[in-house]
């Protein structure tokens, strides 16, 4: 008899939780600091002061969600979008 | 909740404290025992600090002015003045910096000179790069810890980087343990003492656990802001704010921006400056004062303050003719309320906000925090070696619990011996070679200890010896005061330093006491097994 497994994809999941959710929370931090709509200061401490908390929660959804690709492709659109929000923020500035 | 979903969070919570256990242990154990090393345990370990009294506003006054005729002119742009309050250096310390060197050097360059506090006597003169001085200051057996809690004394950025991606872990275990514990009131209350070893630490587990979660989770979001926020984080967020405009951000995160020099002369009057001080603020305590500009019309002064009414340490910002201008933030002058909730993340930290009664507190809390990891490896340990089809071996979990006592234990039993070294050390061994010592001591027997773990030793034996080692060598620490020392429990007239003495003297006796409990535990358990096998 076959029995169920708790995790689906648990090697997935640990290269997510581990590696991708610490990458995604750490390009969202300069990423949000171009759209959040606070004073400049604000705008960077806040992301900051948000980010182990971002981490936790990346990491904790990278376990809990039904189907591993969700986390995976979740990650990879935060990471992209804020990736993206902060190349156009940089080459904005120099252009 | 769905089953599975508990299961899944039971399953997260397990792996991530097995992961980090042993090191979640070391960065909290050593986390609890920095609590008290600054200033309590650094004026302990320090005679110079025994007798101190706030030092004269015109003694350093006197001493700045001095000095600064000794030095070349570009060394009076920045001055930093350190004053033995068991904060920083143990001894008044005048570093004259100049940012951009000299012909002798290219980085920053100063001139240090260091005095006894008791009598303004010139210890020590010091030429050469700012940043040899500040690595090569006089450290001591609670700094030493207190900063191999910061970053393991592997440097700056990995160190640091690692304990605040350990604090990241505290926090995911403080939250999945609380949504696995679901039975949250019942388990607050329950304590099974009597019964097996294996009930007591898993209750103990629950009670550390639900009881401080809120403790543990600041000391996890704290922690990894201090650990993550200086070194990537920030500087990431406001490269992409300033555009990549380095000049731009630094100018607007540094709390004391250099003033434009005018070359007019206008003494600073730093004592009306510390008197000024002293008087808006009575119940803080000056650290340091930095002096920009000595003796310029442009001079700017900047005094750190500690205590008081304040939760945070603060920035006093004056002006050189003694002017008050503001008070800050010791991040520096950033309006908005982020910045306030981030300088009380470092007082909710160190536990340093309401006096020595709330540290004593965070010291106890951190100890829980350090045995959480410690009581659930146990726990999992426990669970994979009992029932019909047990998953790990007896002989592989004597050598887990073996790996536990010589990594946990052996770190315990490294920081205690440091103290009773440290007693010895200040009185035979010249000053300036006690840092030799430190570094070695401590690592040489924490690696003797775990090493003792590959030996087939049995884990109670190996468990109780260490107990015995630690506590002797805290109870080591006051008989050897009293012999060594002119200054101790019974002679220092300082209520701190006997405290101190004896409260060594009282954790050691503890730690012996536990080792006749340990022994006297497990006869406990091994006489019904024995019993059992007669019967049959």
């Amino acid at each position: 008899m076959k029995t169920k497994r708790t995790f689906s994809a648990t090697k997935r999941r640990h290269l997510m939780a581990c590696i991708l959710a610490l990458i995604t929370a750490i390009v969202m931090i300069p990423g949000m600091t171009t759209y959040l709509p606070f004073a400049m200061e604000e705008r960077i401490l806040i992301p900051i002061m948000l980010f182990p908390l971002i981490w936790a929660g990346l990491f904790i959804y990278a376990y809990m969600a039904e189907k591993a690709w969700h986390p995976f492709v979740v990650m990879l659109v935060i990471l992209f979008s804020h990736a993206g929000l902060s190349y156009m923020a940089l080459s904005g500035a120099q252009t | 909740m769905k089953s599975v979903t508990l299961k899944k969070l039971f399953l997260l919570h397990s792996w991530v404290g097995i992961v980090t256990a042993i090191l979640l242990f070391i960065v909290c154990f050593t986390g609890a025992l920095a609590v008290l090393s600054r200033p309590e345990l650094k004026i302990w370990a320090n005679p110079e600090l025994h007798q101190l009294s706030t030092i004269p506003s015109e003694k350093v006054t006197e001493l700045i002015n001095k000095y600064h005729q000794k030095v070349p002119e570009a060394f009076g742009e920045n001055i930093h003045v350190y004053l033995p309050t068991g904060h920083n250096t143990h001894l008044l310390t005048l570093l004259f910096e100049s940012h951009d060197g000299d012909e002798n050097y290219t980085e920053e360059a100063a001139y240090a000179y260091q005095f006894d506090p008791r009598n303004f006597e010139l210890v020590k003169e010091y030429y050469g790069t700012a940043a040899y001085f500040y690595e090569h200051r006089k450290t001591d057996a609670p700094s030493f810890i207190g900063h191999f809690h910061a970053d393991l004394h592997l440097g700056r950025p990995i160190g640091l980087i690692l304990t605040g991606f350990l604090g990241l872990t505290l926090l995911v275990s403080t939250i999945t343990g609380l949504f696995i514990h679901r039975q949250l009131i019942k388990e607050l209350f329950t304590f099974r003492r009597k019964k097996e070893l294996n009930v007591v630490v898993s209750d103990a587990h629950k009670i550390m656990g639900i009881w401080g979660s809120l403790f543990h989770g600041i000391i996890g979001l704290s922690g990894a802001f201090l650990g993550l926020a200086t070194i990537i984080l920030l500087p990431a967020a406001a490269f992409v704010s300033f555009g990549g405009d380095q000049a731009k951000l630094v100018e607007r995160f540094t709390a004391m921006p250099e003033p434009i020099i005018s070359h007019n002369y206008q003494a600073t009057d730093i004592n009306a400056i510390l008197i000024d001080a002293q008087t808006r603020y009575p119940k803080a305590k000056i650290v340091d004062l930095t002096v920009m500009a000595h003796n310029d019309t442009n001079a700017e002064v900047y005094l750190r303050l500690l205590g008081g009414d304040a939760v945070a340490s603060q920035l006093l910002q004056y002006h050189g003719n003694g002017e008050f201008s503001k008070s800050m933030s010791s991040l520096g002058d950033i309006p908005g309320p982020a910045i306030k909730v981030l300088t009380l993340l470092f007082p909710l930290h160190f536990g340093n906000f309401a006096g020595i009664f709330v540290k004593c507190i965070w010291a106890l809390l951190g100890l829980t925090t350090a045995l959480l990891p410690l009581s659930g490896m146990m726990m999992w340990l426990a669970k994979r070696s009992r029932g019909s089809n047990p998953t790990l071996s007896e002989l592989a979990y004597q050598r887990w619990n073996r790996a536990i006592i010589g990594s946990c234990g052996g770190l315990v039993l490294a920081s205690a011996i440091l103290f009773p070294a440290q007693v010895l050390l200040n009185n035979l061994v010249a000053v300036e070679l006690h840092n030799q010592y430190f570094g070695p001591l401590f690592f040489y027997s924490w690696l003797a200890w775990f090493l003792l773990a590959i030996f087939p030793l049995n884990y109670h034996r190996y468990l109780q010896v260490t107990l015995l080692v630690t506590g002797v060598s805290c109870m080591a620490v006051l008989p050897l005061n009293v012999v060594l020392s002119s200054s101790h429990a019974f002679m220092a007239n300082n209520l701190l330093v006997t405290v101190v003495d004896i409260s060594f003297f009282m954790i050691g006796l503890f730690g012996v006491y536990a080792t006749k409990r340990i022994n006297v535990k497990r006869l406990a358990l091994v006489e019904p097994a024995v019993h059992q096998e007669v019967s049959v």
